[in-house]
């Protein structure tokens, strides 16, 4: 009898501690901790205990993993942004843990799965139970406000998250985005199952792209004679994108501050300096090259060394 | 700059997703649909937020930046000899050949790129996120929220596969035991679902990330979200519409091969009884009626030919069904 007058008493305490609806326009305002109450009312109203043992052990692991009063304060924006850092289509099942004090946010594995268990139980076996032990529905909506807000910051969090990979595919493969030839969308169609180069399902793509060209814009230096001269260059390696930020976004003088990538590889002339020539064989030289956006330098070593400056766009699109 | 999602104000807490198949839709495309569907509600439209999908700028990106008219297709044409090169063993090989043929362009993009697949995927799951922000703004909880999508062509397989994805990653929100979302009718019309993983299966060597194409790597259903006890549906209400001319519905000459017909269980299902041709404007017509009207009319039958894998024409034909399933279940 004391047990359960204490229980009513606990329950009547738990709702009144749930902040109002205008509060919780405001997700910063509504807290973890008023999640884990407020589920913990409805668990006790709906008679999760007898309703859905499991279900109420699962409530009550999530509830002992996140304990701590820094935890328990954060704001569910943040807890919203925290599940959707490198979020992915599994949460390992670990139902309890102890959060890692030493983490910048609450990325641990055991507060993920808490977070996400608390999630799934306000929709399903909490409502499911309050709903068959006859709470009104405009009374379970009232209770569940805090996870409402939850759930509203998680997808608000999801959508940033999406919506940032849309961003950087457009980065790679949008309209200004640096267009492959047939050699380099054949090896970037190999590429998609090398793991450094896959996709994230919703974190957008790979960073990575392969380069493999051949282009005529490159004027280089001779060391010898001190002139320079135009030719063709082929170059093999990696263009990376920046993603995030304003990269590749401005005009002008921006533009070519910040581009939308840099690439890195192995840049290879012909036995000659001399445009439209072949620059693989006998008597090729090579050497490194470094790209920023649609430009490129590069140095060949072996006989008559020198600089190589260079544009990565083609004179005749998708072949040279 | 990548699209954005729509957002429109919910009058009631209904809301409609249309998602388009193949093309080169731009924004504004499928006004005319879009009015259909209202006609289609009548006097309940106006208690509709209906949304249009267009994801066409995304396949642009992925046309323009990897050549597909040019380099791309070559690869498709080397898929395409290989698969037709009796590497099939589908109970009926010529036709599956010749269907790849057809369609193989359309459908094998998304197959082969995974970053196509998964933009266009990111692109869907941004626009439903946003529907039911919408509906949550104007004071329907998710859980009160009735949503539907209608999709077409290769708009289902889109649909289809951002459905279990929503199932699969809880950290959405948008399930229905992550967000509280159950959608309320899922339309498939002219679903080439089963027809892509026929396709995808014979050169799944050739598909990267096949983990994240849930077409191929899961049997065929629609998903359900696992909540901590049970498991939920992600849809309440699923139809499949289909005509028995459309070949990207799976149907071939009124033939209905196993191999190119999605069937998902526990779906609605409605075959059309499709003709090639309207004749004086009707599609169910007899030798006898034919000749009766020309006489009649002392000239020749008025023949117009069909489009099978109309959009316009599977929602007309259905309209008394649509509304039945949009206002009521």
């Amino acid at each position: 009898m004391k047990t359960r007058m204490r229980s009513s008493i606990w329950l009547v305490v738990s709702v009144l501690a749930i902040p109002s609806s205008a509060t919780l326009v405001r997700g910063q305002d509504v807290t973890l901790g008023d999640v884990v109450r407020a589920l913990q009312a409805g668990a006790q109203r709906g008679k999760l205990d007898s309703i859905n043992p499991a279900a109420k052990q699962i409530l009550d692991l999530a509830a002992a993993t996140l304990t701590e009063e820094r935890v328990l304060g954060l704001s569910v924006t943040n807890v919203g942004k925290a599940l959707n850092v490198n979020a992915g289509a599994s949460v390992p099942k670990i139902s309890i843990g102890v959060v890692n004090r030493n983490s910048t946010g609450a990325r641990t594995i055991a507060f993920r799965r808490a977070v996400i268990n608390l999630q799934l139980l306000g929709n399903v076996e909490i409502r499911e139970a309050m709903t068959s032990a006859g709470v009104p529905r405009d009374t379970i909506t009232a209770v569940l406000t805090p996870h409402r807000a939850l759930v509203a910051a998680i997808r608000t969090a999801a959508q940033a998250r999406v919506e940032r990979a849309l961003s950087n595919f457009e980065r790679k493969y949008g309209p200004d985005s640096p267009e492959l030839n047939f050699v380099e969308v054949g090896l970037n169609y190999v590429a998609q199952f090398v793991p450094l180069f896959r996709t994230g399902e919703l974190t957008g793509p790979s960073p990575l792209e392969v380069v493999a060209s051949y282009t005529s814009l490159n004027v280089k230096s001779n060391g010898t004679t001190k002139s320079t001269t135009t030719l063709s260059t082929g170059r093999v390696g990696l263009r990376y994108y920046f993603f995030g930020g304003d990269w590749g976004q401005g005009s002008g003088v921006a533009h070519y501050l910040k581009p939308s990538n840099m690439s890195l590889g192995l840049l290879a002339v012909g036995p000659r300096d001399a445009s439209l020539r072949r620059v693989w064989g006998d008597g090729s030289r090579v050497g490194p090259f470094f790209g920023w956006g649609d430009y490129f330098v590069g140095y060949v070593v072996g006989p008559n060394r020198g600089a190589v400056v260079g544009t990565q766009k083609f004179i005749i699109p998708r072949v040279f | 700059m990548p699209p954005k999602p729509v957002s429109n104000r919910w009058r009631g807490k209904d809301a409609i997703v249309l998602v388009h198949g193949v093309g080169n839709a731009a924004v504004g495309d499928y006004a005319d649909l879009v009015k259909q569907i209202s006609d289609v509600l009548g006097d309940r439209a106006d208690k509709f937020a209906i949304y249009m999908v267009y994801y066409d700028q995304v396949n642009d990106w992925f046309q323009s930046k990897e050549n597909a008219k040019v380099g791309f297709t070559r690869l498709v044409q080397g898929v395409r000899s290989m698969v037709a090169n009796e590497k099939l063993k589908a109970k009926d090989p010529a036709a599956l050949g010749n269907v790849i043929s057809e369609v193989v362009g359309d459908v094998i993009w998304p197959v082969l790129l995974a970053d196509a697949r998964n933009a266009v995927r990111a692109l869907l799951v941004d626009q439903l996120i946003q529907v039911v922000n919408d509906g949550d703004a104007a004071g329907v909880a998710p859980a009160d929220q009735r949503i539907s999508i209608i999709a077409h062509s290769m708009g289902c397989f889109h649909t289809y596969e951002v459905l279990h994805t929503i199932a699969d990653d809880p950290t959405l929100g948008i399930g229905p035991a992550s967000g509280g979302v159950t959608f309320a009718n899922v339309v498939f019309m002219a679903s080439p679902v089963r027809l892509i993983r026929t396709v995808a299966e014979k050169i799944d060597a050739l598909v990267p990330q096949p983990e994240t194409m849930r077409t191929l790597s899961k049997p065929l259903g629609m998903p359900m979200q696992a909540s901590v006890t049970k498991s939920v549906p992600v849809a309440r209400h699923t139809v499949s519409i289909s005509g028995n001319l459309d070949p990207v519905s799976g149907h071939f000459f009124r033939a209905e091969p196993e191999w190119a017909y999605t069937n998902l269980p526990g779906q609605e299902v409605f075959v059309d009884e499709q003709q090639l041709a309207m004749i004086d404007g009707s599609d169910e017509f007899s030798l006898t009626e034919i000749l009766h009207n020309s006489l009649q009319k002392r000239s020749a039958p008025e023949i117009q030919p069909n489009n099978p894998h109309s959009w316009d024409a599977y929602v007309q034909k259905h309209a008394g069904d649509l509304r039945g399933w949009l206002v009521s279940v």
